[in-house]
């Protein structure tokens, strides 16, 4: 496991976090980012648990997310 | 399709089994265009992806969806989890695979450091993000029961 960014920020002044780095890939950014807004904002699953699967998925892969 | 994939045996891909059980057509259409862009990254060469995929799909126990840019001793190779036959970049993304798709943690920084140095900062995020979504296909294609899975 890294302890340090292992891509730098495409974004100047900002710190290397997973939206800065996504930012090196614009258009795979735009095109991931409406998937995700989608998914998070519309469907039959509830929000609660979507956000209870999310957090059981973090908790198996030892994501700090 | 092209005529090796039309005599390959049938791979559904998650898209279309997701198509079958009536998602949402926006969220399908914004995947697909998700796939598309990964697709055509400039900075990856499609037969490093073709290799990626072809590489998740065997550690969950699949096959691709086939590829005119392998060859039958090359998907045998990946199934074996072989590199030592393929150019330094790819073995450099296949690397990058065998962690990311069962062992995320045991991912080198030196890993992503050489696929840095083949692809590009730009050409990493490109490269990760088609391997986490080929990984997503395949765990859609086992969950979704869709066909195309090599073990009895």
């Amino acid at each position: 496991m890294s302890t340090k960014p292992r891509l730098e920020s495409a974004v100047a002044g900002e710190a290397p976090v997973v939206a800065t780095v996504f930012a090196h890939a614009p258009e795979v950014m735009e095109v991931f980012s409406r998937l995700y807004a989608r998914f998070w904002q519309q469907g039959r699953v509830s929000p609660v648990v979507k956000e209870m699967t999310r957090i059981r998925n973090a908790r198996i892969t030892d994501c700090g997310y | 399709m092209t005529n090796a994939a039309a005599t390959a045996p049938r791979h559904v891909r998650a898209d279309e089994r997701l198509a079958e059980l009536g998602i949402d057509p926006g969220m399908l259409e914004d995947y697909r265009r998700l796939l598309g862009v990964l697709d055509e990254t400039p900075d990856v060469p499609g037969r490093v992806l073709a290799l990626c995929r072809e590489r998740v799909a065997a550690l969950h126990g699949l096959a691709a969806t086939p590829s005119d840019a392998l060859d039958a001793p090359e998907v045998q190779a990946l199934h074996r989890g072989e590199f030592a036959g393929f150019a330094a970049s790819e073995q450099a993304a296949l690397t990058l695979v065998d962690s990311l798709c069962f062992q995320p943690h045991a991912m080198e920084d030196a890993d992503v450091q050489r696929c840095v140095e083949a692809f590009g900062a730009k050409g990493v995020v490109g490269l990760m993000t088609a391997i986490a979504f080929a990984d997503v296909d395949c765990r859609l294609r086992l969950t979704l029961a869709a066909p195309g899975r090599n073990s009895p």
